[in-house]
């Protein structure tokens, strides 16, 4: 059964003021919204646009609820550029069909916030407001396109780790000075809407984490300035698991996919066993490294996990200059991947220019991909 | 040797009968319910058209499953109504569309339902942009210039 963070819970359905007019007017709204639950996330923004109760029918958590049961919710890719020299990041949309990231209107923090998807809606936790940091937290609703706010956490955090298993969404550090082992940690109930301290003895916790992942929606793999490895979860907290991620080399970006570990390098994708940590490249790219000749290092890698298994892939964005000096260009590739024998192979299944800027690539103009991953809408 | 079928007769709004053998008013939850709680030979359908009606019976008797004895079934195989259905939904013209999706909501034929529900669908698809669905739909916007420009602003990253 698949867990989902229903969003009749967080807001009843609105009684429409507004009846539908024209040809579907004598009908119930929930024969309209039988009708509207075939058609796509794309399609739906135009229906919203004909009229106000049309516009209702489309965002209302009763058709979202529709998709879900009736498996028609599809998977919307949500991507955070911040692009310098601007002074804060900004969210897109990939388009399904042109696959350019358009903007969507949102207002944020400036930096170092912690992203967690959850179904139908992306929590953004912390970050610095005026260059300190906020214990803000808000809901962006991808079916809506509209901002909810969270009761804030206990503590201002800032480049905290969060992570989310089962209903419960932790974060950890990011707090500076102020903290101690009753603060370190706190966690999110999805369904209760409150924020609680975990008490994590210092002893056992990771020193600053610079990658974390989820393994199995069971516990936190978590990796600290040592290299140390932690593994959390709910019930035992942390554990140092005695391992350290001692291969030399950049790894960024973790991400867990079909029960593998990958990680980003400067110029090649990674992958490993979760506990053998015995990082090889993904073979077959070979493509790959002819479309990286004279740009960047890729700057971001995500895990685009499709509701239907068959569509998942791995998500790399790099910056490039195709058009010439005077311009700089954000690319991205999906990549497939199979394991045969001993190797993982990967495919790249579409690359392409994902967006365009008018100003050149120099090293205070760049795109930086804050985030990258799928939302059901 | 099959047992004769029991029938039932099916009456329009508009008076038109309709004489159908009980398993494809079985189709319809609200008939099945209809006919057990009241057994008379004759019922009358006072929200539905004749010609909607004539649909609506079509619909049920090709998609009635009868099992005679020795269990073979005598109803179409899944390809041939799946051909059956589009042909059915694509000769409609959408006055009829709307009209029996009513009836099919009315008389709780679920299948009905979704196939129509799907043919709109199909229809929005088609559409090109938000103002051709309101000329097919015939939706009069309530936006004030205003806004409809925000809304417009908001739902920019569908268009092209």
């Amino acid at each position: 059964m698949k867990k989902k963070l229903s969003r009749k819970e967080r807001k009843r359905r609105n009684k429409n003021k507004n009846k539908v007019c024209g040809w579907l007017s004598n009908l119930p709204d929930d024969v309209v919204t039988n009708c509207l639950v075939h058609v796509s996330r794309v399609d739906l923004a135009a229906i919203g646009m004909t009229s106000k109760a049309y516009r209702s029918l489309t965002s209302s958590p009763y058709l979202w609820n529709l998709r879900w049961q009736m498996n028609r919710l599809e998977a919307s890719y949500y991507v955070c550029l911040h692009i310098f020299p601007e002074p804060i990041p900004r969210w897109f949309i990939l388009h399904p069909v042109k696959r350019h990231l358009k903007p969507i209107h949102c207002k944020f923090p400036e930096s170092g916030s912690a992203f967690v998807v959850v179904d139908w809606g992306i929590f953004i936790i912390g970050g610095l407001v005026n260059g300190k940091p906020t214990s803000e937290v808000v809901l962006f609703d991808c079916f809506e396109h509209k901002w909810h706010n969270i009761p804030p956490m206990r503590m201002p955090r800032a480049s905290a780790s969060a992570r989310r298993i089962d209903y419960k969404i932790y974060v950890f550090g990011g707090c500076g000075d102020e903290v101690d082992s009753s603060n370190w940690a706190e966690v999110y109930d999805l369904r209760a809407h409150t924020w609680e301290f975990v008490c994590v003895p210092t002893s056992t916790r990771p020193k600053n984490i610079k990658q974390s992942v989820v393994i199995d929606n069971k516990e936190v793999y978590a990796v600290d300035e040592d290299h140390q490895i932690f593994s959390f979860s709910p019930s035992k907290l942390f554990a140092s698991s005695g391992k350290t991620d001692s291969k030399p080399g950049d790894r960024e970006d973790w991400c867990c996919f079909g029960g593998f570990l990958f990680a980003r390098g400067s110029r090649t994708i990674l992958w490993c066993l979760p506990d053998e940590l015995d990082w090889k490249e993904v073979k077959g790219l070979e493509e790959l490294q002819q479309l990286l000749v004279g740009t960047n290092d890729i700057c971001k890698l995500s895990c685009k996990l499709s509701p239907n298994k068959e569509g998942s892939c791995l998500v790399i964005f790099w910056n490039t200059q195709p058009q010439g000096a005077e311009s700089l260009e954000l690319w991205s590739a999906e990549i497939s991947l199979e394991k045969i024998g001993p190797d993982l192979w990967g495919k790249i299944k579409w690359s392409g220019s994902v967006y365009k800027l008018d100003y050149p690539l120099t090293d205070s103009n760049r795109v930086k991909v804050l985030y990258a991953d799928i939302a059901l809408t | 040797m099959e047992n004769e079928k029991k029938m039932i007769t099916l009456k329009s709004s508009d008076d038109v009968t309709f004489e159908v053998e009980e398993a494809v008013v079985l189709e319809s939850q609200f008939l099945s319910h209809l006919v057990q709680d009241c057994p008379a030979p004759e019922h009358k359908i006072k929200e539905v058209t004749g010609k909607i009606l004539s649909k609506v019976v079509e619909y049920c008797e090709k998609h009635v499953v009868v099992v005679v004895d020795g269990g073979d079934s005598s109803s179409s195989s899944g390809d041939d109504l799946k051909k059956w259905d589009d042909k059915f939904i694509k000769e409609m013209d959408l006055s009829t569309v709307y009209d029996l999706i009513a009836a099919a909501n009315y008389l709780n034929i679920q299948a009905l339902l979704d196939l129509m529900c799907q043919r709109v669908a199909d229809v929005i698809t088609a559409c090109k942009d938000h103002k051709e669905i309101r000329e097919t739909l015939g939706i009069v916007s309530d936006y004030t210039a205003e806004e409809e420009a925000e809304v417009l602003k908001e739902n920019e990253w569908a268009f092209d």
